[in-house]
């Protein structure tokens, strides 16, 4: 027998040279098939567009998550970029509470954000003064969106300027930067592969954001509360088209940034 | 080499009773520049690693050399000097301005480091171009407000880059470059500022014995040809041969060699 084929072709060792597919492959599956069973009625999925009131909730989470994500970047950046180059004191106690978002029930966090935003808090009040209100408001979905889904990207951004050598600003300034030169000419694009991929994962958890919202800003109806409203009210039927949708657009948007953008896969 | 010209000026490098902390803080808070850097935890000079006090003196346009085995404090002296650490106490003076707490990309000096550190995200062009563009079209020096000295303009650069034998890669990314290339990259992108100093930290120490020979060979040749003032650090004496004044490093403390 040919000691190649022997060595590289049996297909029992193809396997187990492929041996990471194994576990990963159910996963994967796991993750496909229920997405899939959203999709099973595509006839309903495609007139679900035509629905005007999903196209409006659409259009709203979406802006509302571009929104917060947009927001959170600017502010993520400094704050990932102070605590990856040790320039806070207490940085654990920091990142600390930039990661309660993530443990608490989101309905709790809809409750805080109820009480800070709402008309009686004291952000709410002041706003108010400025005919600026966050409850019923997209104002207050981008804010809920941003509190529940911002730790993501604070923890892409640390990493990602944690993973550039700090040399490289010195280098920079040794060349004539400034130091705000040196970032935004080294580090930041250095970074910025993690830090998109940080954002795709803040915009994606912020599309999905429900618990805080029906909390807080009921209506105008995002998407989930959308497909809860009417999966409650009518029963999985009107609901699952609109599912669908979600899922076929959800899908596009993040595969085509991460492309086009370069993130690494 | 066809770059007419280099620095407008070589400077003199003055170190008067220069002292730094490895810790990196410094303690006077009259200084702005780098009161920043404190934290309010952080003023009493740290423990650990001291660097001076020490005195240096190198004439403009002198290809000087430090010699002292690792761990020295070759690398500290070199980045206090260039500016990207602080200094403790004393006087670091180019031309007779003390430049102790001028920020470093207002000092007029560049440096290359012991590892070449190109830019991942650049090509070699883009890296050898790197230094940010004058502000003012005025003389390469250490006036506050412009950001280093004149630039090489575009055909400049492939002359720059033909001088340092590197013309048939500007286009390459720098992960795919020999430690040899790496190290003229390096050498050129701090060039290109057109430095009035030089420091070169161990600029041959990860090279095979003919890369380093070749460097060793472009470095005299760019220094007769331009006459910036020079400072070389090497662990080994061939590593800095023929250079005046020689002055040597232990446990953070310079003498002049022979002293």
């Amino acid at each position: 027998m040919n000691r190649d084929a022997l060595n590289h072709k049996t297909p029992w060792r193809v396997a187990a040279r492929r041996w990471y597919l194994v576990p990963g492959l159910p996963l994967v599956l796991y993750f496909a098939l229920p997405l899939g069973t959203l999709l099973n009625r595509p006839v309903a999925v495609a007139q679900a567009v035509l629905d005007r009131q999903v196209r409006h909730s659409l259009l709203l989470t979406f802006a509302c998550a571009g929104g917060a994500t947009l927001v959170g970047i600017f502010f993520a950046v400094p704050l990932g970029y102070a605590i990856a180059r040790r320039r806070l004191l207490l940085a654990r106690v920091w990142m600390a509470l930039v990661d309660m978002p993530l443990i608490l029930p989101h309905p709790v966090a809809g409750i805080a954000l109820l009480l800070l935003l709402g008309r009686d808090g004291w952000v709410g009040g002041l706003a108010a003064h400025l005919r600026l209100t966050f409850v019923d408001n997209p104002a207050g979905i981008a804010a809920a969106m941003l509190f529940v889904s911002c730790p993501f990207l604070v923890h892409s951004c640390r990493d990602g300027f944690r993973a550039v050598d700090p040399r490289f600003e010195q280098v920079a300034q040794s060349l004539g930067c400034s130091g705000w030169q040196a970032f935004r000419r080294v580090s930041l694009p250095l970074a910025w592969p993690q830090i998109l991929s940080g954002a795709i994962l803040t915009f994606a958890r912020a599309v999905a954001e429900f618990g805080s919202l029906v909390i807080l800003t009921y209506n105008p109806r995002v998407i989930s509360i959308l497909i809860y409203d009417r999966f409650s009210t009518y029963g999985v039927s009107y609901a699952l088209p609109v599912a669908g949708l979600l899922v076929v657009f959800g899908f596009l948007i993040i595969w085509g940034v991460s492309t086009l953008e370069g993130v690494p896969e | 080499m066809s770059v007419e010209g280099g620095p407008a000026r070589a400077a003199r490098l003055e170190l008067r009773e220069l002292m730094a902390y490895a810790g990196g803080t410094h303690p006077d808070p009259e200084q702005p520049q780098y009161r920043s850097r404190q934290t309010f935890l952080r003023t009493a000079p740290p423990r650990g690693f001291q660097l001076g006090p020490l005195d240096m003196d190198l004439p403009a346009g002198s290809f000087a050399g430090v010699l002292g085995p690792s761990g020295a404090g070759k690398s500290k002296l070199l980045e206090t000097i260039a500016g990207l650490h602080p200094a403790h106490s004393g006087a670091i003076r180019v031309d007779g301005r003390d430049v102790t707490y001028v920020p470093p990309q207002q000092r007029g000096i560049s440096m290359v480091f012991q590892e070449p550190l190109l830019f991942p995200h650049l090509d070699v062009a883009a890296n050898l171009g790197f230094a940010p563009r004058a502000r003012s079209g005025g003389a390469a020096g250490v006036k506050p407000g412009t950001r280093g000295g004149p630039h090489f303009e575009g055909e400049e650069l492939h002359e720059l880059a033909e001088a340092l034998g590197i013309s048939g890669i500007l286009s390459r990314r720098v992960g795919s470059l020999s430690g040899g290339q790496r190290q003229r990259v390096a050498l050129g992108r701090a060039l290109w500022r057109r430095p009035r100093i030089l420091l070169l930290d161990e600029p041959i120490s990860a090279l095979d014995d003919e890369a380093a020979a070749q460097m060793l060979e472009l470095l005299r040749n760019l220094h007769r040809q331009w006459g910036m003032t020079v400072l070389q650090s090497g662990h080994r004496r061939s590593d800095i041969q023929g250079v005046e004044p020689l002055y040597c490093i232990d446990q953070g403390r310079v003498r002049p060699a022979g002293a």
